[in-house]
């Protein structure tokens, strides 16, 4: 599990200005918690189509603060969460995920106190 | 729309025709069969009830004239099996009963009834029918002995009337059935064209292709209509290429003519050179004071001619497209001052004060036209010392905004002239205008220096306005942006931008559909980057579609994951409901990886373009540049 995130797009596109940064991080850790609610709440429910959607959506919040790793992994339960979960087991994807996700609220807040 | 016969479809309305007409005839011909049915109903049992009654009358004569009852009484009761035959009643001569016959024995025989009756006439009571004949011995004198009356009911119709009704209704339905499949057969023939017509249109109305026709070849009123359509279609489409062909010429005309006039001018300018040239020579040479006289005059007219001649030479270069504009780094405060000197030997003469004011955070450097900058500031000086006679001429700079790799920097000039008279205020922009054509005669000048200046100012992104007061002054004020000088390393290292355009970008209105708080962020930081401000942001389709109605964008970006709202819906609502040039606003979506299949099906819908998650800000500026540069 790679929980370093590249910083190069978000430095790239901020022009390197640490106030905007701190404000993406900011966002950033808002949504993580909303994302792991809907993911908890899809698997309780077997609600694939909200599985889906949080999955779609993180999917770019995660790759804007540089977890690409994690984006492509999202894009894959995207997938499976669209076909139903045909052959896989939705609650231990999705579990893992949920555990990465905190994984980076962690690392996001060090980032935003070292900066 | 309110359903009415006139809003219901043509299928419709000749179904519903058909049915009624149908109908009505139906029920005309029932009423008909029933009208006759009854009349030769009734003359039937009358004729049948006289002939029974004359027979029973001679069968009885015999027992009348024997007075034998029990043989009256059997031949009456021979009668029963006719249930309709009610009753039957032999009175003798003085209508004392003789014998009877009832099928109904609860009712009396109404004796002043029966004398009432004529002999040998039915008539019809209520629901009977009464007849009396008379009963006479014909053998001996043909004296009448006796009266004979019947009563016969005539319920038996009404049975008849409700098995008729019965089946009349079956019929009918049947009937009616078949109406309405043989009628939605044949009238297929009579809409279809007709509808096909009104979906034809349809589509026309909302591409606006007129390069088609509906193949429908009839000799009848609906084949002449799509003849006429087609040939209305046919038409217009000449037409349209007949306007752009001649939108063409024009075009070119108007071309060659700004080119005229530039050859004519450059060919006029050179020899114009060598007068105001040789004149300068000359006027160092030995003179007398009369030619020293007439030699100033000379060249004070020429140097006039020259002026008049650049500033048409500079409109038509304008006018023709053939302006360019450079790029390089070039002190701002400098241009100003030089614009200042070239004007002090005549804020002398007219004894004006000719200041430069700047406020602060005013960049040394920046990167831009110096030329332009002269000709704008020394066009808008020159104006200023035209009408003022008194007081000052001054010029201010300021900064208006900074981002990480552009200046707005704000120019005004400020005189105490005569001021423009609020009525022409918004004529001194154009070209060849001046605010009272005494002005010309008055002041000189072409009319051509402000029209300059203003398309010098909009050429490079910026505007330009005015505030004047009549009798106390005039204030043209103007902005433009310049990158920064330094700014160039981190551009190219970071963004690899196109530089030149930004111009052209910072003035592009966007409209921005998008929910994602981060997204909303980056794109905000992207857009301030590259100095847009002009820009709106909603996540509700409502609101997005209020600002669609009531502001004009250059350009609308979507998300295509927004949870509640449906950004295909939001373009139809661009493309079919929106008028004039808003309809053909640029739409662009933000998307995640798409396959060829979705792609398609977002083009279709209307979508021009798409940008891909997360935001590459190289490829997003040349996507919105893309999209300004067609306009």
């Amino acid at each position: 599990m790679n929980t370093k995130p590249d910083l190069t797009y978000l430095s790239e596109m901020s022009g390197g200005d640490k106030g905007l940064m701190t404000e993406i991080f900011d966002i950033y850790l808002e949504q993580v918690p909303e994302f792991i609610a809907d993911l908890k709440a899809g698997l309780e429910k077997n609600n694939f189509e909200l599985i889906y959607q949080v999955s779609h959506k993180a999917k770019t919040s995660v790759a804007i603060v540089g977890f690409n790793a994690l984006s492509a992994e999202f894009k894959k339960l995207e997938q499976s969460a669209k076909c139903g979960f045909e052959n896989e087991r939705p609650l231990e994807l999705v579990n893992a995920l949920i555990a990465w996700l905190m994984e980076t609220q962690n690392e996001i807040t060090r980032l935003k106190n070292s900066l | 729309m309110r359903l009415s016969f006139k809003n219901i479809s043509i299928r419709y309305k000749l179904l519903l025709i058909i049915i009624f007409i149908t109908t009505i005839a139906l029920l005309a011909s029932f009423v008909f069969t029933l009208y006759f049915e009854k009349k030769n109903y009734l003359e039937r049992v009358k004729n049948n009830m006289t002939s029974l009654a004359g027979i029973i009358a001679e069968n009885n004569t015999a027992a009348l004239i024997f007075n034998d009852t029990a043989a009256s009484n059997m031949i009456l009761n021979t009668l029963n099996h006719d249930r309709n035959i009610l009753q039957v009643v032999l009175f003798d001569a003085r209508y004392n009963v003789f014998s009877s016959y009832r099928s109904d024995t609860t009712v009396d025989v109404d004796k002043k009834m029966v004398m009432n009756l004529r002999p040998g006439e039915a008539v019809i009571s209520g629901q009977d029918l009464n007849i009396q004949v008379n009963v006479s011995d014909e053998e001996t004198t043909g004296e009448v002995i006796g009266h004979l009356f019947i009563k016969r009911s005539l319920e038996d119709f009404d049975v008849f009337i409700e098995r008729f009704m019965f089946f009349s209704a079956i019929i009918l339905l049947i009937l009616l059935a078949f109406t309405i499949l043989i009628a939605g057969l044949l009238q297929k023939i009579i809409t279809s064209p007709i509808v096909r017509l009104s979906q034809l249109t349809n589509t026309i109305t909302k591409t606006r292709n007129y390069k088609t026709s509906l193949p429908y070849h009839a000799g009848d009123e609906t084949g002449k209509l799509v003849n006429g359509f087609n040939e209305m279609l046919r038409t217009i489409d000449v037409q349209n290429e007949e306007l752009v062909a001649a939108r063409e010429v024009a075009i070119s005309n108007a071309r060659v003519k700004d080119e005229f006039l530039a050859n004519m001018s450059n060919e006029i300018r050179t020899p114009l050179n060598v007068i105001v040239g040789l004149s300068n020579i000359l006027i160092d040479t030995d003179l007398n004071d009369e030619q020293k006289k007439y030699l100033k005059n000379i060249k004070a007219a020429s140097d006039n001619v020259l002026l008049i001649i650049n500033d048409i030479l500079d409109y038509s270069k304008i006018s023709s497209g053939k302006i360019e504009f450079e790029r390089s780094e070039f002190p701002v405060i400098e241009v100003a001052n030089e614009v200042i000197e070239s004007h002090r030997s005549k804020a002398i003469e007219k004894n004006l004060e000719i200041k430069l004011f700047t406020g602060p955070g005013i960049p040394g450097t920046v990167i831009g036209d110096r030329l332009k900058l002269y000709q704008i500031l020394y066009n808008l000086v020159s104006n200023s010392f035209k009408f003022t006679n008194q007081g000052y001429i001054h010029i201010f700079i300021e900064l208006e905004k900074e981002t990480t790799l552009v200046y707005n920097l704000v120019f005004r000039v400020r005189d105490t002239g005569i001021g423009i008279p609020y009525e022409k205020q918004n004529l001194v922009f154009e070209s060849f205008r001046q605010a009272s054509v005494d002005t010309g005669r008055k002041y000189g000048g072409t009319g051509l220096g402000l029209a300059i200046s203003r398309q010098l100012v909009e050429m490079q992104g910026g505007r330009i306005t005015m505030e004047s007061r009549p009798g106390q002054g005039t204030t043209f004020i103007f902005n433009l942006m310049y990158n920064k000088a330094v700014a160039e390393e981190i551009k190219v290292k970071h963004a690899e931008l196109p530089v030149i355009e930004f111009e052209k970008l910072s003035k592009t209105k966007l409209l921005i559909f998008e929910d994602n708080q981060l997204n909303i962020m980056v794109i905000q930081a992207l857009l301030k980057k590259a100095g847009l401000f002009n820009v709106h942001f909603t996540s509700k389709e409502e609101e997005a579609r209020e600002y669609l109605v009531n502001k004009t964008f250059d350009i609308v970006l979507m998300d295509t994951d927004m949870e509640n709202a449906d950004l295909l819906k939001l373009t139809k609502f661009i493309r079919e409901e929106l008028s004039g040039v808003k309809r053909n606003t640029p739409v662009i979506a933000f998307s995640g990886e798409l396959t060829h299949e979705e792609q398609q099906n977002y083009i279709s819908s209307g979508i021009n373009d798409f940008i891909q998650k997360p935001f590459n800000p190289a490829e997003m500026f040349s996507k919105l540049i893309k999209y300004v540069s067609n306009k």
